[in-house]
């Protein structure tokens, strides 16, 4: 019952001559097998791998200006967290989402920074007692101004592109990062 | 042979030494493959043997396309029919992917249709290969189950109201039906808990059974081979050539065709209707096209053994198709020789086609007809009411003979006898002028629903048999209502409510004695009160106040048929306790 390896077996497998055309055609059949279900993998994979690429062929980012108060009450010498409301578009969903931003007043400056530190992105919090931001993850330490202190932060905090309009502090809110 | 050949000594480097050891090492993995290639395949094997093949690449194909569907999609009640949008809108190649999902669906069920066919008239599910009849016949219904799961996921009015339907039938099985349906739900009604059940069934459950069975029926085919066209059962058939690659050709071109057809109509991407809306009156569910046949058969069956033919139809022709190689014993296997089985075969496939097409037919109708009335409401808000002059008063009085009101109405006076009985219930059309309003008429002749919602209410209460849509025209609905508004007692229904008199005081009072007399055990006014009488939380749409005050005054001069009784005691108050529940009842306009 087994046949194996058999070579030349096909309908017209009877002339006995016909060694060479009958080899021919095996080997041309098992290529068109092989090709056949490789073009039908490769039709699949074409539109799958631009699927799967999406995040690195859209655009998403945004960017959203907010009025965070009066600059006033929010900058000192001390940096404030201070929250607000942002409207995000997620993807397929649209919603209220509360951020926040550690706002400082350097000299005359006022600066808004990222709520993340620029090593791994772990939250930072400022310290009254050392006067610094310090990183809980890997002892990143920033000062007021943002400059890197000690830790493994390459670079000074992230800063949210801002303005003051008839007193009032408004920022630039978006994913993408500016320093 | 491919195993081997890979590490073999040429390049005798490091990494072919090492590329050799794995080959070697996986080689015994391989021995399937090795063990179909090299499967000798008898004669008469050819183009109608590639449809298992083909089948298998296109659940492939579903799998890829689902996987990577399951990238974006949300199973959430609020966000699925957004994130599906998006799919289509925002996603690189997203709407090919869902289309050749859709069209792949499809896909898979017709090639399994054939691919079943061709077993059956080959006769290829006798013995020794009774298992993987029945392998195919489970792997048939998990291919069902994935459509009637994935119906539901995209959370447009078509998948609920499909889901709708497609869950209430099994329901309305005696005795375990309501638990069937509970389970299938999730509850009482198609919610997020029906959402979340029905997209891990799709996703999780659904794959591993078919991969299980498929695994099977894969492995009982190498085991066995596959039947000789022709062959009795025990006879044996020389083998002519090797699977590889005379059969693997064509198998592979299918393939190729099969995928191709499916990505190119995928193009076109798939159907997405506005997001589930319980609300709208006028959608018609339609089930996926290969359901269409078992909706129809119940349909023609008849509403009164609907609920027995849901219990018994599908486990009969489960019954049968399970239990083909059973009821098919002969050894024979050629079509010629088994004429009666497959003749009664094809009479089964030409009633499924059949029922198929009418179904399509008969849904597309309502359809149109859904549209019509649509339309009609739409634009009926803006319309004023016609005014009765003669010529339509004639058209509704044609439109009364035509349609044969009178024929469950009943028409007759009571008190000298009937010459048709009133079905349960009906009311009579005697005095429908006096007894309900104009603007509510219109609308429910368009579009007739049952008055008493409640269906666990006592039965007898209320009319067993609902009126049929008549599919009317605004202008027909118009005339119809012209005609039955001309239909007066004043002698019964004399006009004594006092509209005038309405204050915010006044039907404050009538709510009040509408609860102390009791009016409220029967009736319902929105969301309290019983369901023995009609719902009155559309009242003052639907009643004439005089007609609810006639009511209060004697039920029995009105409808002698009906369970109502006079609550109110006789006395000076009576009058001002009726005009101050008319004025509550005429303030009450929703829910419709």
């Amino acid at each position: 019952m087994t046949v194996g390896e058999t070579r030349a077996e096909g309908p017209d497998a009877g002339s006995a001559a016909a060694a060479d055309p009958a080899l021919d055609r095996r080997r041309f059949l098992g290529v068109a097998a092989t090709a056949c279900a490789g073009a039908a993998a490769a039709l699949v994979a074409a539109p799958a791998t631009g699927f799967l690429l999406t995040p690195l062929l859209r655009d998403d980012e945004t960017a959203e200006w907010v009025d965070l108060g009066p600059v006033r009450d929010l900058a000192g010498p001390v940096p404030r967290s201070v929250r607000f409301q942002v409207t995000v578009r997620d993807a397929y969903r649209v919603r209220q989402q509360t951020r926040m931003a550690w706002v400082v007043r350097v000299g005359d400056e006022v600066q808004a920074y990222r709520p993340e530190c620029t090593h791994l992105g772990c939250a930072y919090a400022w310290s009254d007692a050392a006067s610094r931001f310090e990183c809980p993850c890997h002892g990143g330490m920033f000062t007021a101004d943002g400059t890197v202190i000690a830790g493994p932060p390459r670079r000074p905090l992230d800063r949210f592109p801002h303005e003051v309009r008839d007193g009032r502090l408004h920022i630039q809110v978006g994913s993408r990062r500016t320093t | 042979m491919t195993a081997t050949s890979a590490g073999g000594g040429s390049r005798a480097g490091l990494i072919g030494r090492l590329l050799g050891g794995i080959a070697e090492d996986i080689g015994p993995l391989a021995a399937p493959v090795r063990l179909l290639r090299a499967k000798p395949i008898p004669a008469g094997i050819g183009w109608p043997h590639v449809l298992g093949s083909l089948l298998l690449a296109l659940l492939g194909l579903q799998a890829v396309t689902g996987v990577l569907l399951e990238l974006y999609y949300c199973p959430s009640t609020d966000a699925a029919h957004d994130s599906v949008r998006y799919i289509e809108s925002s996603v690189t190649f997203g709407r090919l992917i869902r289309g050749a999902h859709h069209v792949g669906a499809t896909g898979v069920v017709a090639v399994l249709a054939l691919h079943l066919v061709r077993t059956f008239v080959w006769g290829a599910y006798k013995k020794p290969r009774r298992v993987l009849w029945i392998t195919g016949c489970l792997l048939l219904l998990t291919v069902l189950a994935f459509g009637y799961t994935g119906y539901l996921l995209p959370w447009d009015m078509r998948a609920y109201f499909g889901t709708r339907v497609g869950t209430s039938i099994p329901a309305q099985i005696p005795l375990v039906g309501p638990a069937i349906g509970r389970l299938l739900v999730g509850g009482s009604e198609v919610s997020q808990i029906t959402l979340s059940r029905f997209h891990a069934a799709h996703v999780a459950i659904l794959p591993l059974v078919l991969a299980a069975l498929a695994a099977a029926h894969l492995g009982t085919l190498l085991a066995l081979g596959i039947t000789p066209p022709g062959s009795r059962v025990g006879e044996t058939a020389p083998a002519v050539r090797t699977f590889y690659p005379f059969q693997a050709a064509k198998d592979g071109a299918a393939i190729l065709l099969g995928v191709g057809v499916v990505l190119a109509l995928g193009l076109r991407g798939a159907p997405l209707g506005p997001p589930a809306d319980p609300t709208d009156p006028f959608y018609v569910p339609r089930p996926e096209w290969y359901f269409l046949w078992l909706q129809q058969l119940l349909r023609l069956v008849g509403p009164d053994q609907q609920a027995l033919a849901a219990a018994l139809v599908p486990p009969v022709l489960l019954a049968i198709l399970f239990g083909l190689p059973l009821l098919d014993r002969s050894p024979e296997r050629h079509p010629a020789k088994r004429r009666v089985v497959v003749v009664l075969g094809g009479a089964a496939l030409a009633a499924i086609g059949w029922l198929t097409v009418d179904g399509w037919r008969s849904a597309s109708a309502e359809e149109a007809a859904m549209e019509r009335r649509r339309e009609a409401a739409s634009r009926r808000a803006s319309e004023p009411p016609a005014e009765p002059d003669a010529a339509i008063m004639e058209r509704g009085r044609a439109l009364f003979d035509g349609l044969r009101c009178a024929r469950c109405h009943p028409e007759g006076d009571r008190e000298e006898g009937e010459d048709l009985a009133p079905l349960d219930g009906v009311p009579s059309l005697r005095a429908e002028g006096s007894k309900v309003r104009q603007v509510w008429l219109v609308d429910f002749l368009q579009d007739p629903h049952r008055i008493y919602y409640a269906p666990e209410a006592e039965p007898g209460t209320w009319p067993t048999v609902r009126m049929p849509d008549f599919d009317l025209s605004g202008p027909e609905a118009r005339a119809l209502t012209a005609f039955l508004d001309t239909r007066v007692e004043p002698p019964r229904v004399p006009p004594r409510y006092d509209a005038a008199g309405s204050t915010p005081e006044r039907r404050q009072r009538g709510e009040e004695a509408f609860r102390q007399y009791l009016c409220i055990q029967c009736h319902r006014v929105r969301d309290e009160g019983g369901q023995v009488g009609p719902d009155m939380s559309d009242a003052g749409r639907r009643l004439e106040p005089d007609f609810m005050m006639a009511m209060m005054e004697n039920p029995y001069r009105i409808n002698p048929m009906s369970r109502m009784r006079r609550t109110i005691p006789q006395g000076p108050d009576a009058e001002a306790i009726m005009q101050a529940i008319a004025d509550y009842l005429a303030a009450q306009a929703g829910p419709r």
